[in-house]
């Protein structure tokens, strides 16, 4: 009878936990599509691609926001394209865009802390073609037209270490060693019984 | 034939047992991941009888870490309950030690079990990426399978001698005991290498390739990881016992029993809040290393997707303070003279109370355009300042605060202090516990006007009052309490069935916050296997909804308590048998 009346607190006490985690707000976070980029992708395409970089493999939303309710750590990207002329003397709109991206710690806005991961390392690890698309998605996001253009150099020969990659392919290197390994927990085995039958011995005697 | 020869071969097979019974499982586990493998056909993922592959690995990985913080965490304080035997030369304590050494024959066989089923799972599930971090950390798993073998070598010896190596040998079962928790902790330390090195990766170029085994192994979230989780066993493990305690105290059909696990189960309760305390302390360090390794990482695991899950902690904790400060009032009840402090345990309630809701306050709500405009912002005029770290950070020290004073009046219910400074030491006490209070008070209120690099800054000065009072307060208290007159003896067993669930409480709560911790701390990795490094491309690599996870939380936990049950029932059936 305690049993059943334990197991009923317990069940009762879980469901209650259960449940609060029922009323905080659900989302399902999806990984990222891999998006082919090539020179002929069109303006719209790699605006397209730069929209989804951005709310996904590049967690940018984690601090920025796209529309009038997200976050604050960093500045609104909406205005990111509009003010990019404005932010250092003498570079243009897309190449400042592109340093923010890959070297963020060269230029921070005034009234912000400096945590912008660079583009190209993990967490976000983009290529650089994916950092143009970002831009491209920037430029249409402030309404501007998209100037940003896709390069060969841009795109990328495998940089990520996936599931196809040959390093992480090989096989298992415990295939082959494991009847070794075997073999010596067997030995050792042997040996503690050994061990057993002499305090046997000296128990009878 | 001499019964220490006896004793020797006795101990000596229970302990072989335990290597029998690792070689066979680990043989088992071999051929049956070498065989899934071959006979399955070859795959980068592979789901589970359909199922998702990722939450079957989290199910069985998370009860093969409960069982392993059970029976790492229960060396330590058995070893230390044996230690404070020997130096009082009093029997209890090395009958209690041999109590919390009993439940760890049979967690052991779970743990193993659960790892191998764990190991083919990986294997069987993920080959590609088994493969790899095979290859990467090859001497550590040789290191690995060396340790496991040592630790079941000393703790099976070091439970099967326990009778043998009393009296003068008793210095041989302490050393022992302190090799079984060293040995303990290598295991530990070398497994969090391979969960570590998937949050935070270091010794690697681009490529994967290995450059430093040595950068691999000391990640940045390596040691803060392994102190984390150090400490938890030993608050989880001593929660455990105490809900042990409570069952045999409910089942006890005698008075002496009754007395002897209302003890223990005291004992127990005490070493898990213990443990519990310094937790939050270890966790702003693993916070702040996960922080400078990725702050994309850490804003996802405390501003974005995972925010949420810190008010369900915080919940869960706020109860955990709630349930022990319970239980020690509860427990005043069979102390003589402790009713004179009963006047201060609504005023504590108030305050415990008030810092539980505090603590729960979300800093943003979701709500609807309208509701936002309403409110001015996506945070509420008023209880939106209480959603904020510098209400938190006050309210949690001062709850540790409240459970601390709480015990030190359960402490002196039924003594007199008879020193002729008692009541200049007492008001000192008084103002230490007045003036930490004051200090954690004065920077939560002042937080609010600085800027955030500041404020962060600020929480150590109230962790700092906090952590001094106490130690000042036990400082003086031991010298007050010496010789003092005692009013009755401490009635063990004389404690209402209520008080036992609020044992049960703690340890189903200990549990369900290891598994949501758990969660967390794996989850922040998302769609990366290796976080940045390599990534999960099979089916199931999502973020779930959060109702889903702590369903999942919730599996968990129940299927723990059920195996747990059976250790429990182990346990009492071998005292049983050994009594006829």
């Amino acid at each position: 009878m305690t049993f059943f009346k334990i197991f009923a607190f317990l069940l009762m006490t879980v469901s209650i936990y259960s449940y609060v985690g029922q009323l905080v707000p659900q989302f399902e976070e999806h990984p990222p599509v891999k998006k082919v980029i090539t020179v002929a992708t069109s303006a719209a395409e790699l605006a397209a691609i730069g929209e989804e970089l951005v709310q996904v493999k590049g967690g940018c939303l984690i601090c920025h926001k796209v529309t009038d309710v997200g976050n604050d750590r960093g500045p609104d990207l909406r205005q990111a394209a509009g003010k990019a002329a404005t932010r250092k003397q003498g570079m243009s709109a897309e190449t400042y865009l592109l340093e923010s991206l890959i070297k963020p710690e060269v230029f921070t806005v005034p009234g912000f802390p400096q945590m912008m991961p660079p583009a190209l390392q993990p967490p976000a690890n983009f290529n650089r073609a994916e950092v143009k698309a970002v831009i491209a998605y920037l430029q249409t996001l402030g309404g501007a037209e998209v100037t940003v253009k896709i390069e060969t150099a841009d795109i990328p020969v495998v940089k990520e270490v996936d599931a196809t990659s040959p390093v992480i392919a090989l096989e298992s290197p415990w295939s082959h060693e494991g009847v070794r390994l075997g073999l010596v927990i067997l030995a050792f085995n042997l040996v503690m019984l050994a061990v057993l039958a002499i305090a046997g011995r000296r128990k009878t005697s | 034939m001499s019964h220490s020869s006896l004793s020797t071969f006795t101990a000596l097979k229970g302990t072989y047992q335990g290597v029998l019974k690792i070689s066979l499982m680990l043989a088992a586990t071999y051929l049956v991941a070498q065989g899934l493998s071959a006979y399955l056909p070859a795959a980068d993922y592979r789901l589970f009888f359909g199922f998702s592959n990722r939450t079957a690995i989290w199910v069985v990985a998370e009860l093969h870490l409960m069982f392993a913080a059970f029976v790492l965490g229960v060396p330590i304080f058995a070893v230390i309950t044996e230690f404070v035997g020997v130096a009082t030369k009093e029997k209890r304590y090395d009958d209690l030690a041999k109590e919390f050494t009993k439940l760890l024959a049979m967690a052991y066989t779970l743990t193993a079990v659960l790892g191998c089923i764990l190991l083919v799972l990986v294997i069987v599930l993920y080959p590609k990426l088994t493969g790899y971090l095979s290859k990467l950390f090859k001497p550590t798993w040789l290191l690995y399978i060396v340790l496991i073998f040592g630790e079941v070598i000393i703790a099976y010896f070091y439970w099967y001698s326990w009778d043998l190596l009393q009296g003068a040998k008793k210095k041989w079962h302490l050393a022992l005991g302190v090799l079984v928790n060293l040995w303990g902790t290598a295991l530990l330390f070398v497994a969090d290498i391979w969960v570590t090195f998937m949050m935070s990766p270091a010794g690697i170029d681009d490529a994967g390739n290995l450059t430093s085994l040595w950068a691999a192994i000391t990640n940045p979230t390596w040691m803060p990881i392994n102190i984390h989780r150090l400490l938890a066993n030993v608050a989880f493990g001593g929660a455990i016992a105490a809900a042990y305690a409570a069952v045999r105290f409910l089942n006890a059909t005698t008075e002496e029993e009754r007395a002897r696990f209302d003890w223990m189960g005291y004992v127990g309760s005490f070493i898990a809040i213990a443990a519990f305390i310094p937790l939050p302390f270890a966790g702003y360090w693993l916070g702040r290393e996960i922080y400078q390794f990725s702050e994309q990482m850490g804003v996802s695991m405390m501003g974005g997707s995972f925010a949420w899950l810190w008010i369900l902690q915080a919940m869960l904790i706020g109860g955990l303070f709630l349930a022990s400060n319970f239980y020690l009032w509860l427990g005043m009840g069979r102390i003589p003279g402790a009713e004179r402090y009963v006047k201060f345990q609504i005023p504590m309630m108030i305050l415990l109370t008030i810092g539980f809701i505090v603590w729960a306050t979300p800093r943003s709500i979701m709500a609807s355009g309208t509701e936002m405009s309403a409110m001015g912002g996506s945070h509420h005029p008023f209880l939106g300042l209480f959603g904020v770290m510098a209400a938190k950070n006050t309210a949690v020290n001062l709850m540790i605060l409240t459970t601390f004073f709480s015990f030190m009046l359960y402490r002196r219910g039924n003594r007199i202090p008879m020193v002729s400074w008692a009541v200049t030491g007492k008001i000192v006490q008084a103002l230490v516990i007045a003036t930490a209070a004051a200090v954690v008070l004065y920077y939560g209120i002042y937080s609010y006007f600085v800027p955030s690099n500041i404020r962060i800054g600020f929480s150590i000065y109230q962790v700092g009052a906090v952590l001094a009072a106490m130690s000042i307060f036990v400082a003086i208290d031991i010298p007050l309490l010496k010789g003092a007159k005692e009013i009755g003896a401490i009635r063990w067993g004389q404690i209402p069935a209520r008080a036992q669930y609020a044992l049960f409480f703690m340890a189903i709560s200990f549990t369900w916050l290891m598994g949501l911790m758990g969660y967390i701390r794996s989850g922040i990795r998302q769609y990366w296997h290796i976080y940045g490094r390599v990534m999960d491309e099979s089916a199931h690599a999502f973020t779930m909804m959060h109702g889903q996870a702590t369903i999942i939380v919730s599996v968990i936990t129940v299927i723990f308590f059920l195996l747990v049950s059976v250790v429990f029932w182990m346990a009492s059936r071998g005292e049983g048998g050994a009594a006829k």
